[in-house]
Parts: structure tokens; C-alpha cells; sequence
């Protein structure tokens, strides 16, 4: 590889993970909007922008490294305590996040030119107002940083603990003994450099004589050494083996919080850990019980050490740099370990994780589908050869193929979360801009689905938030006169439902207008004037292309795209959109997406001379049509243990002629189930589950309606796969008598 | 590393004496180990002479660390006797010589 | 479009190598020529799966190495009677251009496959504006052999995926319209 393929590879990857970063960024602001005092948040949120800093500065973003450093500087400040995080710093902080995101794409879309005059303006302008918080008596001066204060700086020894020798944590990679790493060797080796004064061998993961592998190491170290050295010194004891463990060192006397950060960064349980630590005399025990307690309290104990100035502190923060950093890199698999008695939220288990780019992880997912098509044509051509050894062989072959199966596509598995809280912003700043008070609630953040799927729902789901906060949420005002609480309530929440992920978006502002409504698509062209259309038809106007609600531009969301582009792309993902609404009391928001755009269970029907494939996901039953013969005659209808349920025949909406074979035809009657709704399809003969690779139809057929793609048969045949939510909306929308079972609820 | 079954072994006391030698290191840890197990379910009592070992690794010392945690849970005894320097300096440096039986009178 | 737009394709083409190479084939007992460059593969005709509501010139699909290809009668491309499917009949692979600067491969059922020949540019004339069997979008450019005209066809312009799938809706829509039927 040469050196500019090398540094664009680096930069490809700088990009990925600092776009992740700002997301991290932004995400601890608005936490810190709430609990502002949050030590971890702080610690957190200065990692953040340091590893930024960093990670632009070895690729030599320079515009990049400028403008951190100095939001940096400002954010030590604070995880210092000498600055208080009050309203205006946050707003100051989130538009240098949104900064450095400028300048990080500035920087990877037109490497080496010089800087757009905006983004080099609002840089200069940010950094003016950052300097201010890095004067000296910064905290006295700002105008917004209010009386209270001088009560929140503590001094040096409030939260020092009292042990005077190094602490050291030692957790080796288990393999590390296969790689000929012993950590009684290193032990050895600390003691050239000090005196191990004390130690525990932590063995709470040995398991039992029997289950025990030889080869593995279970034992982690907790030491307290007595030495003269610097931690450089101390560390480089362990250099041989770096990345093949966790290793924290605090200095003597370090920061409790540091001894905090590093419980919750190891795997073991937080109060065993603990008691190992007052034992060899790393914590007294009330440092630890100060250690675990759920939240620094910031405001109450330390008031008498608020006499104390400021500016005091300052000598031993060079020294401090290092631990910095090596916290920030336990940091982050540290949020990995759920911790007993904090719940944490979903965002903060991130595990341990390998960063694989997604076009190998597609080459890897059809390769297995590959493999799924041919291993169902391996057993096909078993069973046809009646040897019961070879089919049992290929049956624990087909269970093997649909577990890795299984496990691949989980890889593109991700959680929902993510998108969710980028949402938080745009609530934030939106509300502030239209001077509405709105509570976001956000739950189910830890819902997954194929990342390919949260990628493109993105967008119009943003747009249906901003639509929310600028059509749907009344200003304070109107609410109060309305008798609803001044602040609206936003609630964004994702659970899964047979096969589907579902997102609601709700908001209990003032509802759609149906007179409103029907009167635009009247305007527009919608709908005839005359048009007879229930409550539920007239909401779904808004879906309808060229149908805009905004009484006046704004711009938030009337601007550009309306409610039918988020219909499209909606469809696009073979999901599907609805809207429930009540004048005045609210609107949600109901959007129902495939879990995975790639491999699927598949239910394979005969219909007239071709094979069909129903997603297994959506069907519900099946039934012989003679069973219902009363009902059948009557009409398109069909009385499914007392309920009514609409039918259609596949081969007339195919246009597929009876089948040659010896079956007897239009038999079975598929029952399908997608939002609520059930539907009969009916069919030749039913064929049995079926491993449904799905492969894309191509651009000649992106048109079709009540198909959703192709699969490949066990004998190398394609089938069509039914497009169930389009037939079934098909068959709902084209009677009018079906509306009393389609209503919305 | 060898190991030896001692004269005294009874298998109706359940009382089982072995001794080691050589190296109980990662190698010899895991040739032996599914013999150990076995012995392990066999027998009750165990008496461990360490006097021939003459190294000890991380993976031996977990191999001990996992007879001795069997005391408690499994109801089982693990008495050692006769270590050498090489594998009691090991153990002082993890500050583990304290969690095992040491026979007293040798 | 008009087949002026065409003109400067060929032009292109040619200037590169004097020489271009065309595979031939029967159609309708007419000879036609498609570009080499754009073929993929020649396959035997096989077994199709008929993708329901689509316009009939599109016959079905294929499975072609794992990739679901569609696969269209030229003859009723052409607005023409197709023959019967023989042992003869072939199954052309070529890559059409989209609009998106991607590539999509396509089969095109031709009666029989001839042979790959090759035309110098001044064997191959503008397409006639008017006067052929065939819409002249549809046509590249005429090649000379033996003094015998033949079609040189313009692939692109006669799989263009944005016209077909219009076409596809377009048929769609009616029986999208009413109800699927009744049961009586």
C-alpha cells in the first residue's frame, strides 16, 4: 500500500470515528443539560474532544486540532471545577461541536484548501467566546454564570484519597499465556522499579478444576507498589505486552474519581472489587463507599471548602496529563461492563467492538446467502436420493447454515438509540427557536435493526420530528389556553412486533384538522370535492404526493420535502406508514419496517405454473378453503371464526392460469397478518417453509406493486416474493366495505 | 511435569497422595489436567508433595488455586507439603501462599 | 429521442480503433449486430419465471450465477410476432447503462446466434431516419457485409430501464385500480 492510499485509508477511518465521536459529543451535552454536576459526564465529554484532537492532529488535520484545543482547554477547565457548566457554556459548547463537525468534513471533503470565510468566521467568533472562559477569572466575570458559583469549586485534597503508593490494575487477555505472557514475569519486573508493598490475586473468574482450560488465564492483579518512579517508568514494565491487557496506574494520592472510573472500567462487580481495594489498602473504606455511591453530590459537603480561591490549584495539573489518558482508554470499554446497581442507558454499552467496513460485511452476507441457497439445494438433492444418513448429514448442515446465517446478519444488527438521540438536538434547538416547551421522551432505544434500514430511515424520520415540533406542538400559550400543560410531550419509542420493528412518533399537540384537510386536497386536487372518505382516509391525505398542511413556510419543515417523500422512502424500505390522529389531543406517527433487508423466512406457495414466496413473518395461518364454503359464495369475504376477514385469489391478481399438475386448485387460503390486519390469499398448494435469500428485482421493476423482490429455489429456479403490506393495502383500499375492519384505532 | 501416585492411596478413605515433579508450567498444566479432573472426582483427600517441582508458571498456579477452591465448594481437602523456593517465591509474590493447607510437621 | 443524438456514439466509438466487433444474430429472419463490448455472456435459452403485471415484451427472469436477471423478447420489444422458442433460441446477457452510472445486466431472447464479425468505419453508415422496420432510437447505426445492410442495434436505447418500467407501470395501473375479483 502505498503512503497516500495508507494516509486516505486513515483518513476514511478519522472520519468514520469522529462522526461517531460528535454524535458521543453531542449526546453528553444534552445529558449534561440535565445533570450538569455529572463528574462523569464531564470526565466523558473531555475524553471525547481530546481523542478528536488527537486522532486530527496524527493526520494532520490542523484547522481540526486549532479548534479543540481550545474547547479542550475549556472543558478541562470544567472537569477542574473551575468553570460551572451554566446555560450559556452549553449553548457555547454545542455549537463547537457542531464547529469542529465543519471543519472535520471541510477537512475531509476539500483537504488543503483554505477555509470557507463562514465556517473560518464562526470559528474565529466561537473561539473569542471560548477564550473568555479560559481567563483566569472567567467564572467571576461571565455574565451568565450566576452567584452560585463560587459553592461549586472544590480544592485538591477534597477528593484525593489518602493512599500514598502507586495503584496498579492488571487485567491480562486470557490467550495472553498462549503467548507466552506470565504475568508472575511482569510481577517480577514491577519490582525492579519499586517495591510491591501489597497485592491481591484476584480469582473470582477461576472456574472449577474441571470446566478450568490450562491455557487460559483468569487471574487478574491489584497492587499497591512503593517507588520513586514516574508512571512512564511504571508502564513501561508492562510495555511488552501493551494491547494484550487493561492496565490502569494511578499516581498516589490520585483523584477518587479516578479510582471511580476505574471500579466501573473493570469487569469485576463494583463492591468485591471495592473490598479488595480497602483490603490491600488502596481506598479506605469510606473513600470506597463515597467511591460507589450512585452520584457525586456536589453542592452539600463541600461548602467550607469554597472559601478557598480558585486560582490555588494549578501545580499539579501537568502532572495529571498522562491519566488522562490512560483513563481514556479504559474509558470506553469500561461503559462496556454493565454495572450492577447503575442503569446505565443503552448508548454506554458499547462492547468491546472491531470496526469492519460495511462493503466486506455485504460480500459477507450474500456470500452466505449463497450458501443458504446452495445448502437448500444440497438437501433437496438429498431427500431425492432417500439415504437416510446423507439427509440427517445435510439436516445438521442446513441447522449449522441457518445459525450462521443467523449470526451474520446480527452483525449488521444495530441499535436504534443512536438515531434517536440525534433527535434530541433538533428538539433543543427547534423549541428554542420557536419558543415552544417540548419534553422529548425517547424509549426503546435499544431495539435492533439492520443498520442499512436505520440509515435510510434517518431521514424521514427527522423530517416527522421537525414536522412534529413546527405543525404539530402548540405554542405555550395556545396550550395554556387549552387547559394542556405548557410543556408537550414528544415520545419517540421502537419495539418489535411479529417480524417488523415498529417507531412511534407521538406528540399531544393539536391533532390534524379533518375539515383542514379535506378542504387542501380539494384545493390541490387530491380528492373530488364530493368524495366520501372516512376519518381514517382523511388523515392519510397527508401522505398524498403534492399535499402540504403548512399554512405558512417556515423554516423548520415546510420547506422542502413533504409527508408524501417520507411515504416514498418509507416504502422504498418495504415498510409502511400510518397516522392516528385526534383534533386537539394529539398525533402519532406509526411506521412498521422489515427487520432486515436481506435474508428472510419464507413460506413458498403454488400459484397456477409458478412458485410464490410469502415472508413466514407475516403469516399467520393456513386454512382449506372448502372448510369456509358457506361464507366463500357470498362474497370476497370470509367468516374466520367469527371474524371477518377479506380475501383475494393471488392468481387473479397475477394473472396465472390454472396448474398442469394433478393438484386441486385454489384450495388454501394463506393467512396473512401485517399491522393488525388479516388477509386470506389464496392459493394452489401450499409448498413448506423456505430459506428466502432475497435478491433485488433491478431497476426494470421498481414500478411493481405487490412484489417485493426475488429469491432463488433449491433447484436454482427464482420465485417472486409477495409484497404482503401492498396487497393487503391493495385489497383494503379497493373495497369500501372493508373500512369498518381497516378503521384506525 | 510427572505425577506420581504416592503408596497410601485409598480409594475407600478417599484419601489420595501425589506427588509432582518437574515443571508445572502451561505445557505440562494441560497434559495432565483431564488426569487430574479425573483423580480429582475419584478421591475425597488430597496430599501433594511439591518437593521435585522445579517451576511453577501462572497456569500451574492456577491449577493449585483451582484444587484449593474446590475445598470449600466441593467438599474436598488439598493439603501441600515440600514446596521448593522457586514455587513458595512465586506465590509469595501473588500473596497466595497463605490461601492453602501447608502440612505442618515437614 | 431522435437518432441524431445517436450519431456522435458511434463516432466516439470509432475513433478509438477504427475497427469495431459485432455479434450477429437472426431475429424474425432479419440479421441484427449489437456492439461486443456490451455483452456479457450468450447463454441457451432455459427455464423462465414470469414476473406477474408486467408488460409482455418482458418475459420473465433468470437465475444467472446467483443474480435474478431480467430477460426480454426482442421480437415483442420490436413490436413483432415472435417465433417459437427452438433449441436454436438463445438467451443474449448484455450490460445496459442506467441513468445512475451503474450497469445492469439484462437477457434478450434472439432466435438464433450467428458469429462475431468485424465492421471498419466506413462500413458503417448514420441509421436511416425513417424506412425501417424498427424505431430508428432503437438503431446505432447500419453495417456493411458482403453489401448487405445490417441493423447495428443500439442496446442501450432498446433496454432503457427508465422507459420500461414507466411502461410497466403504466400497465399496471389498471389493475391496480379496480378490485381484484370477486368471488361470486
Amino acid at each position: 500500500m502505498s503512503e497516500e492510499e495508507f494516509l486516505a485509508e486513515v483518513r476514511q477511518i478519522f472520519n468514520e470515528e469522529s462522526k461517531e465521536l460528535l454524535e458521543d459529543f453531542e449526546a453528553i451535552l444534552l445529558k449534561l443539560e440535565d445533570e450538569p454536576d455529572s463528574e462523569d459526564l464531564i470526565n466523558e465529554l473531555f475524553r471525547t474532544v481530546h481523542t478528536i484532537k488527537g486522532s486530527g492532529g496524527i493526520i494532520g488535520y490542523d484547522d481540526v486540532v486549532a479548534f479543540t484545543h481550545i474547547a479542550e482547554s475549556v472543558m478541562g477547565r470544567l472537569r477542574d471545577k473551575e468553570l460551572a457548566l451554566d446555560e450559556s457554556l452549553l449553548s457555547l459548547l454545542l455549537d463547537s461541536c457542531d464547529q469542529t463537525r465543519a471543519l472535520i468534513r471541510q477537512a475531509v471533503d476539500a483537504s488543503g484548501e483554505p477555509l470557507a470565510d463562514d465556517i473560518a468566521q464562526t470559528g474565529a467568533d466561537l473561539i473569542e467566546s471560548l477564550k473568555q472562559y479560559l481567563d483566569g477569572d472567567a467564572t467571576v466575570d461571565q455574565p451568565g454564570a450566576p452567584a452560585e458559583n463560587p459553592a461549586k469549586p472544590a480544592t485538591d485534597n477534597a477528593d484525593r484519597v489518602a493512599n500514598d503508593h502507586w495503584h496498579i490494575s492488571l487485567r491480562m487477555q486470557p490467550e495472553a499465556l498462549q503467548h507466552g505472557l506470565d504475568p508472575i514475569y511482569f510481577l517480577n519486573y514491577l519490582t525492579t522499579v519499586g517495591e510491591i508493598v501489597n497485592l491481591s490475586t484476584l480469582a473470582a473468574e477461576l472456574p472449577s478444576l474441571a470446566e478450568m482450560q490450562p491455557e487460559r488465564l483468569y487471574l487478574g492483579f491489584e497492587i499497591e507498589l512503593e517507588s520513586s518512579a514516574d508512571k512512564e517508568a511504571i508502564a513501561a514494565v508492562f510495555d511488552f505486552m501493551r494491547g494484550e491487557c487493561t492496565l490502569h496506574i494511578l499516581p498516589p494520592h490520585a483523584r477518587l474519581a479516578e479510582y471511580r472510573s476505574m471500579i466501573e472500567a473493570l469487569p469485576e462487580e463494583n463492591r468485591p472489587l471495592g473490598d479488595i481495594l480497602v483490603a490491600i489498602g488502596a481506598l479506605t473504606a469510606q473513600e470506597l463507599e463515597l467511591a460507589l455511591a450512585p452520584k457525586p453530590k456536589r453542592n452539600g459537603g463541600e461548602i467550607e471548602d469554597a472559601a478557598e480561591p480558585v486560582a490555588a490549584k494549578a501545580a499539579p495539573q501537568p502532572v495529571q496529563k498522562p491519566d488522562d489518558e490512560k483513563v481514556a482508554g479504559a474509558g470506553r470499554t469500561g461503559a462496556a461492563a454493565q454495572k450492577q446497581n447503575r442503569t446505565k442507558d443503552p448508548k454506554q454499552s458499547e462492547h468491546h467492538s472491531v470496526r469492519v467496513n460495511s462493503e466486506k460485511l455485504g460480500d459477507l452476507i450474500n456470500l452466505v446467502g449463497e450458501l443458504v441457497i446452495s445448502s437448500a439445494h444440497t438437501e433437496l438433492r438429498a431427500r431425492q436420493t432417500g439415504q437416510t444418513a446423507l439427509i440427517e448429514t445435510t439436516e445438521h448442515l442446513i441447522r449449522l447454515v441457518e445459525e450462521i446465517r443467523d449470526a451474520t446478519l446480527s452483525l449488521r444488527m444495530v441499535q436504534i438509540g443512536d438515531t434517536f438521540n440525534r433527535y434530541k438536538r433538533v428538539v433543543r434547538d427547534t423549541s428554542k427557536e420557536l419558543g415552544k416547551k417540548i419534553d422529548l421522551q425517547i424509549s426503546g432505544g435499544d431495539t435492533e435493526l439492520d443498520k442499512t434500514v436505520v440509515e435510510r430511515i434517518s431521514d424521514p424520520l427527522m423530517h416527522l420530528v421537525r414536522n412534529a415540533l413546527d405543525h404539530g406542538v402548540e405554542t405555550p400559550d395556545q396550550r395554556l389556553a387549552q387547559g394542556k400543560p405548557q410543556t408537550a410531550t414528544l415520545s419517540l419509542e421502537a419495539y418489535h412486533d411479529s417480524g417488523s420493528i415498529v417507531i412511534e412518533l407521538a406528540d399531544d399537540g393539536q391533532g390534524l384538522d379533518p375539515d383542514v384537510l379535506v378542504a387542501k386536497a380539494i384545493e390541490n386536487g387530491v380528492i373530488m370535492p364530493n368524495q366520501q372518505l372516512s376519518l381514517g382516509e382523511i388523515h392519510s391525505l397527508i401522505f398524498a404526493p403534492g399535499f402540504s398542511t403548512a399554512a405558512e413556510v417556515t423554516s423548520i419543515s415546510g420547506r422542502s420535502v413533504g409527508m408524501d417523500v417520507v411515504n416514498r422512502n418509507i416504502d422504498a424500505l418495504r415498510g409502511q406508514i400510518t397516522v392516528e390522529s385526534e383534533l386537539g389531543v394529539g398525533t402519532r406517527f406509526i411506521i412498521r419496517l422489515p427487520l432486515t433487508l436481506a435474508i428472510i423466512d419464507g413460506f413458498q406457495v403454488q400459484v397456477g405454473n409458478s412458485s410464490y414466496v410469502i415472508p413466514l413473518d407475516l403469516v399467520d395461518e393456513c386454512i382449506e378453503l372448502d372448510s369456509m364454503q358457506g361464507a366463500t359464495q357470498s362474497g370476497k369475504y370470509i367468516d374466520l371464526r367469527g371474524e371477518v376477514m377479506p380475501y383475494l385469489h393471488l392468481a387473479d391478481v397475477f394473472s396465472e392460469a390454472l396448474p398442469d399438475q394433478q393438484i386441486k386448485p385454489r384450495n388454501n387460503i394463506v393467512v396473512v397478518q401485517w399491522a393488525g390486519q388479516k388477509t386470506g390469499l389464496v392459493v394452489d398448494d401450499l409448498l413448506g417453509e423456505h430459506q428466502t435469500v432475497i435478491k433485488p428485482l433491478g431497476p426494470v421493476f421498481k414500478n411493481l406493486k405487490g412484489i417485493s423482490g426475488a429469491t432463488i429455489l433449491g433447484g436454482g429456479e427464482v420465485a417472486i416474493i409477495i409484497d404482503v403490506p401492498a396487497l393487503i393495502s391493495q385489497v383494503t383500499s379497493a373495497n369500501p366495505n372493508s373500512r369498518g375492519t381497516n378503521s384506525i384505532n | 511435569m510427572t505425577i506420581k501416585k504416592r503408596r497410601g492411596c485409598n480409594s475407600k478413605t478417599g484419601r489420595c497422595k501425589l506427588s509432582m515433579a518437574g515443571d508445572l508450567t502451561i505445557e505440562t498444566v494441560a497434559q495432565n489436567h483431564a488426569e487430574l479432573a479425573k483423580l480429582f472426582d475419584q478421591y475425597r483427600h488430597f496430599d501433594i508433595d511439591l518437593a521435585a517441582l522445579e517451576e511453577i508458571d501462572c497456569s500451574g498456579i492456577q491449577l493449585l488455586l483451582a484444587l484449593q477452591h474446590s475445598d470449600s465448594t466441593a467438599d474436598k481437602r488439598l493439603t501441600l507439603s515440600s514446596a521448593p523456593t522457586a514455587i513458595t517465591d512465586a506465590m509469595e509474590l501473588l500473596r497466595i501462599r497463605q490461601q492453602f493447607n501447608w502440612e505442618t510437621e515437614k | 429521442m431522435s437518432s441524431a443524438t445517436n450519431l456522435p456514439l458511434v463516432e466516439d466509438s470509432l475513433t478509438e480503433s477504427n475497427r469495431q466487433q459485432f455479434l450477429t444474430f437472426g431475429l424474425n429472419d432479419e440479421i441484427y449486430g449489437i456492439g461486443i463490448l456490451q455483452i456479457h455472456e450468450i447463454i441457451e435459452y432455459g427455464e423462465l419465471t414470469v414476473v406477474p403485471m408486467m408488460p409482455k415484451f418482458i418475459s420473465g427472469v433468470i437465475n444467472l450465477r446467483g443474480n435474478v436477471v431480467p430477460v426480454i423478447n426482442l421480437a415483442l420489444r420490436f413490436d413483432q410476432q415472435p417465433r417459437a422458442i427452438d433449441k436454436r433460441s438463445g438467451i443474449i446477457v448484455v450490460e445496459i447503462e442506467t441513468g445512475e452510472d451503474s450497469i445492469v445486466e439484462s437477457g434478450i431472447i434472439v432466435d438464433n446466434v450467428n458469429e462475431v464479425i468485424e465492421l471498419d468505419a466506413d462500413e458503417i453508415a448514420p441509421a436511416p431516419t425513417f424506412g425501417t422496420r424498427i424505431r430508428t432510437d432503437f438503431i446505432q447505426g447500419m453495417g456493411r457485409v458482403n453489401d448487405q445492410l445490417m441493423v447495428l442495434l443500439d442496446i442501450n436505447h432498446i433496454l432503457a430501464i427508465s422507459e420500461i418500467s414507466a411502461i410497466a407501470e403504466a400497465q399496471v395501473t389498471p389493475t391496480d385500480g379496480p378490485a381484484p375479483a370477486l368471488e361470486q
